[in-house]
């Protein structure tokens, strides 16, 4: 399938910042599948879907979307997308049945389309229950749930969500997933997403892109990036019954938490879990996962450039 | 396939038929404790020039309460706006939509405009009880300067709505703005009160024209030539402000 967004050399720089929040940037984005933006807080995710849904202006470089300027085309774009910002609160004294029809008429539905479409859209995410309860009476997570009811409402082409799922319980993360995978199986909807979840882009992602100070670091399927990186390795965490200097002789060790974590090839995997046994120390292996592959990618970055201010 | 004209143009009213009836009929409907608040000012200096004034004192404040009523509301535009936008990110989603700016500055002046169409009843009500000579010609001379007052303010408050970086400043300019607007200028008293010399000033403000209107039309005394002068003045600057909310206003931001 063609790419339906193209960034190309990209670059934002925000007024008085000298650092740029997007740097020279070039990804693309295939039709018809869900592609995740992956990145800490400040990586330039958010500028970038701003830029691309046509609220913000670049500094250079450029960006199209169904092969259209984002900067001078934004009229003909802004009619084939949908947008859920992130940390968006819903409008006072609406309901969410109130906020999805008002979604709809804002494109021009009438109201009685807007109505049907509604109940639908509230039933699939488990609002239907909420519908005529006003908003700042309803949890955090159920509010947030009624800005992805108004994006995905619309019959916008590609929908762009940004951190979507923050703030829901993981049932209602489930839903949202089930939901963004029917609309894009069912009615072949191009979505991106940003989020900080892992899990959530290992399990929605088609193709994900991992951006760190602007720039896209990796991209691919989740396991393409993952056998990309830390190549046929598995995880072993180490609670205790190791001493630092006995796990280092093994390869370069990190904390997670209260564990001591190594990425090792399986043979010295298995070396320490006879080790362990012979101990009767608890060590756990398993495959590497995404997270672990973004904090091997960012987290590196990080040192160096820790390192690189030391060095100054 | 693109859609014809007039049915573009009934999709933008009803758009913004919808965005006024979500933002601002219906919250006030459900909640209609609200309105008393956002009248206060106006009906309090309204009443100070009742209890010390009476007579031509209470219509020149019955006109400077239809000017402020009008002017606040449309300022109160910009207030809300720039909630819209940083607290509720709401502006965002209508950026990335098929929906205007224009649509949008108009859709949510009309849902401030129905905050206003209450003490505006009331207003012309307690107009037609103390002025009974009042004509129908006369009523629809208010309303109409009571539209070019909130048309020029709505597009003040979209202008600055769209520059302001936080709630906090926002609801202090526009309050602020609001006493420049309609406390100081002639609003609630004559425009003869200022000295010659200064009266220019006064001339230089949008609601200082749409009060001068709203007196003639209660028959208070105005000169006919400042009559004209305003009649040429409000919608001047209706224009002027339409066009800076139009080309000036920061719809995609930089």
């Amino acid at each position: 399938m063609p790419s339906i967004i193209e960034a190309s050399a990209l670059v934002k720089y925000y007024k008085n910042e000298k650092k740029p929040a997007v740097d020279d940037l070039d990804l693309s984005v295939t039709g018809g599948r869900l592609f995740t933006l992956l990145g800490r807080n400040g990586a330039g995710k958010t500028t970038f879907l701003r830029i691309a849904t046509t609220q913000l202006l670049q500094t250079s470089g450029s960006v199209s979307v169904f092969g259209l300027d984002a900067q001078r085309e934004a009229k003909l774009i802004r009619r084939r997308i949908a947008v859920a910002p992130q940390e968006a609160k819903p409008l006072w004294s609406l309901n969410p049945f109130d906020h999805v029809v008002l979604a709809l008429m804002m494109r021009g539905e009438s109201f009685s389309a807007s109505s049907a479409k509604a109940d639908r859209v509230l039933e699939k995410l488990d609002l239907l229950e909420f519908r005529k309860v006003h908003s700042e009476d309803l949890s955090g997570g159920l509010r947030q749930r009624i800005l992805i009811a108004m994006t995905i409402a619309c019959d916008a082409e590609i929908l762009f969500l940004d951190e979507p799922t923050i703030g829901l319980d993981p049932l209602g993360r489930r839903r949202v997933w089930d939901e963004l995978i029917r609309l894009k199986r069912e009615e072949g909807r191009t979505i991106v997403l940003t989020t900080h979840y892992m899990d959530e882009a290992e399990a929605l992602s088609d193709e994900l892109v991992i951006i760190d100070k602007g720039r896209a670091l990796v991209r691919g399927t989740p396991s393409d990036v993952r056998a990309s990186h830390l190549k046929s390795r598995l995880r072993v965490d180490v609670s205790a019954g190791f001493s630092l200097g006995e796990l280092e002789s093994y390869g370069k060790v990190t904390t997670a938490g209260n564990l001591s974590r190594l990425f090792v090839e399986e043979r010295v995997a298995d070396e320490i879990s006879r080790e362990a046994v012979k101990r009767r120390a608890t060590v756990s292996i398993s495959p590497v996962t995404l997270d672990d592959v973004f904090v091997d990618i960012v987290g590196s970055r990080i040192e160096e450039g820790e390192e690189a201010v030391t060095n100054e | 396939m693109s859609d014809s004209l007039p049915s573009r143009a009934w999709k933008a009213t009803r758009t913004m038929g919808a965005l006024a009836y979500y933002m601002g009929v219906l919250p006030m409907l459900r909640i209609p404790t609200l309105l008393p608040f956002v009248f206060s000012t106006p009906f309090t200096i309204l009443f100070i020039l009742f209890v010390t004034g009476r007579g031509a004192a209470f219509l020149y404040g019955i006109a400077g309460a239809v000017t402020m009523v009008t002017a606040q509301q449309g300022l109160f535009l910009g207030a809300d706006l720039t909630n819209y936008r940083i607290e509720h990110k709401f502006q965002y989603m209508v950026v990335a939509s098929p929906v205007s700016s224009l649509t949008y500055m108009f859709s949510v002046a009309l849902s401030e405009l129905a905050f206003a169409l209450p003490a505006l009843a009331v207003l012309l009500a307690i107009t037609a009880y103390m002025v009974p000579s009042i004509s129908a010609l006369a009523i629809l001379e208010i309303v109409v300067v009571a539209v070019l007052t909130w048309m020029t303010t709505s597009s003040i408050g979209f202008f600055l709505s769209t520059y302001v970086l936080n709630t906090r400043t926002a609801f202090l300019t526009v309050s602020f703005i609001s006493i420049i607007l309609s406390v100081l200028p002639p609003v609630f008293y004559p425009l003869q009160l200022i000295p010659a010399p200064f009266r220019w000033v006064a001339e230089l403000v949008p609601t200082t024209h749409a009060s001068v209107l709203v007196q003639t039309a209660v028959n208070l005394p105005s000169a006919p030539f400042q009559v004209l002068v305003s009649w040429v003045a409000l919608p001047a600057f209706t224009v002027v402000f339409l066009l800076l909310a139009l080309f000036k206003a920061k719809w995609r931001e930089s």
